[in-house]
């Protein structure tokens, strides 16, 4: 079941993807092992709800708590800030390192890590209590990512959540919070792939409420990979 | 106990069983000896794929009032479903955890790598009935009795606190559907989470009975 769980990137990258995508959309990408998948809060303060699976395996995926209690267990994050994400049972494989995290590191300042790890992205059942039934939502645009690798929702397990960016917490009486996103435009973060993965992710459209500080936006999103791969070298 | 029993069953200590409901019918779960914790799956009896979430479902009933990630609402189904599964009708302790049950490498993170988890109790219960653990979603779970803190700073660190329940307490739900429940009495004795020593969970099972036809 193990696999090594501290890769460290090597000094020297190149972008060999680079895309801006348009608000309230989503999308899937190839992450190769060793590949650095990076998402830039081009246009400001927007979440971006983000899932990783095996390439080889879509039964093997990212799975949000589990990553949330094993990183607090390590001293290595929570429910607001992640190094380690790791996949679902019996799996438990350290999928992607999180090697670059201005906002989770403090830069931008806030009482914590400045994300949310969570079972949850809004669906059409959240609007609809929100008293928005016709309201696009991260369930579909998670439903068109997904078909893009061949999966649907009911065939898998799309609510295990990286809510990157996502100023929320659970507070004392166990009610959820939120608060505007810490990040400022051009922020970053950066996941480093320990095995192929493809990324699978949601530009939330919530445009109620602070998540998205009232207006969702684009985004910008990287591939970069080893200098030495481009060269011929291991 | 709400409606006229019909079903009684002790998981016992470290194991697994799953139990349907039928929709209309009452499912408690509770103690034996107090002190422990009862990890639930939930899944619709006819359609496997339709699964309960745990931590959303604490979303969901919060926006409606009844409920957040402590205390327990109703369980939702996961997406693109979304449908009323269990709804809890009584909770004598009122404070649980919706999010992950313990697994092969939070036992080894403790210092008892190879130790019984709620992973293997699962997988146990769900292949009398076919299924896998790659078949469900886990590890996200509806902790019933679990006492945990989220620190609401910093990472979001957890602290497990041992469980307040004691032999008498409770929680009894309405089923919204027909449900297959996965219930794993939580085998950790190596953390404080179930205080240090598991005991079993007793699962009941009722249909309401009703009064004579008024005239």
């Amino acid at each position: 079941m193990s696999r090594a769980v501290d890769i460290q990137p090597p000094g020297a990258y190149r972008v060999i993807t680079d895309l801006s995508l348009p608000k309230s959309s989503g999308r899937s990408l190839p992450v190769a092992e060793g590949q650095i998948f990076r998402a830039i809060a081009s246009e400001g303060k927007q979440v971006l709800d983000l899932t990783f699976f095996n390439a080889h395996n879509y039964r093997e995926h990212f799975s949000a708590e589990l990553s949330a209690v094993l990183g607090s267990m390590q001293g290595t994050g929570g429910y607001y800030r992640l190094t380690r994400l790791y996949s679902n049972p019996p799996y438990e494989n350290v999928l992607a390192t999180v090697v670059d995290d201005p906002v989770g590191s403090g830069v931008r300042g806030g009482e914590r890590g400045g994300h949310y790890i969570d079972d949850g992205h809004c669906t059409g059942r959240l609007l609809e209590f929100m008293g928005f039934p016709d309201d696009r939502t991260c369930s579909d645009n998670f439903a068109d990512a997904l078909s893009e690798i061949g999966l649907r929702q009911e065939d898998t397990f799309d609510s295990t959540i990286f809510n990157v960016w996502m100023n929320s917490y659970t507070d004392e009486r166990g009610d959820m919070q939120f608060a505007v996103p810490l990040v400022e435009t051009d922020d970053h973060i950066d996941f480093l792939a320990h095995i192929d993965l493809v990324a699978v992710f949601s530009i939330c459209p919530l445009r109620h409420g602070p998540c998205n500080d009232y207006q969702p936006k684009g985004m910008r999103f990287q591939i970069l990979e080893p200098e030495l791969n481009r060269e011929g070298g291991s | 106990m709400t409606g006229r029993l019909i079903e009684r069953l002790v998981v016992p200590p470290s194991s697994g069983r799953a139990v349907r409901v039928l929709r209309g019918r009452t499912l408690r779960v509770g103690q034996e000896a107090g002190g422990q914790v009862a990890s639930l799956l939930v899944l619709n009896a006819h359609d496997h794929k339709e699964q309960g979430m745990a931590r959303f479902s604490g979303n969901l009933s919060q926006i409606q009032g009844i409920g957040n990630h402590y205390r327990l609402g109703t369980v939702f189904s996961k997406v693109p479903y979304e449908r009323p599964m269990l709804t809890v009708t009584r909770d004598t302790v009122g404070h649980h955890f919706l999010g992950p049950h313990c697994t092969a490498r939070m036992m080894e993170l403790l210092g008892a790598p190879g130790h019984r988890s709620c992973t293997d109790n699962y997988a146990d219960a769900l292949a009398e009935h076919g299924l896998t653990l790659e078949d469900v979603y886990t590890p996200a779970s509806i902790n019933l009795f679990a006492n945990p803190r989220v620190d609401p700073t910093g990472d979001g660190s957890i602290e497990f606190l041992p469980p307040t329940a004691g032999k008498d307490d409770y929680v009894e739900f309405v089923a919204e559907m027909d449900v297959l429940v996965v219930v794993s009495a939580c085998p950790d004795d190596v953390s404080s989470l179930n205080g240090g020593s598991c005991t079993a969970i007793v699962v009941q099972i009722a249909e309401l009975r009703y009064g004579p036809r008024p005239a």
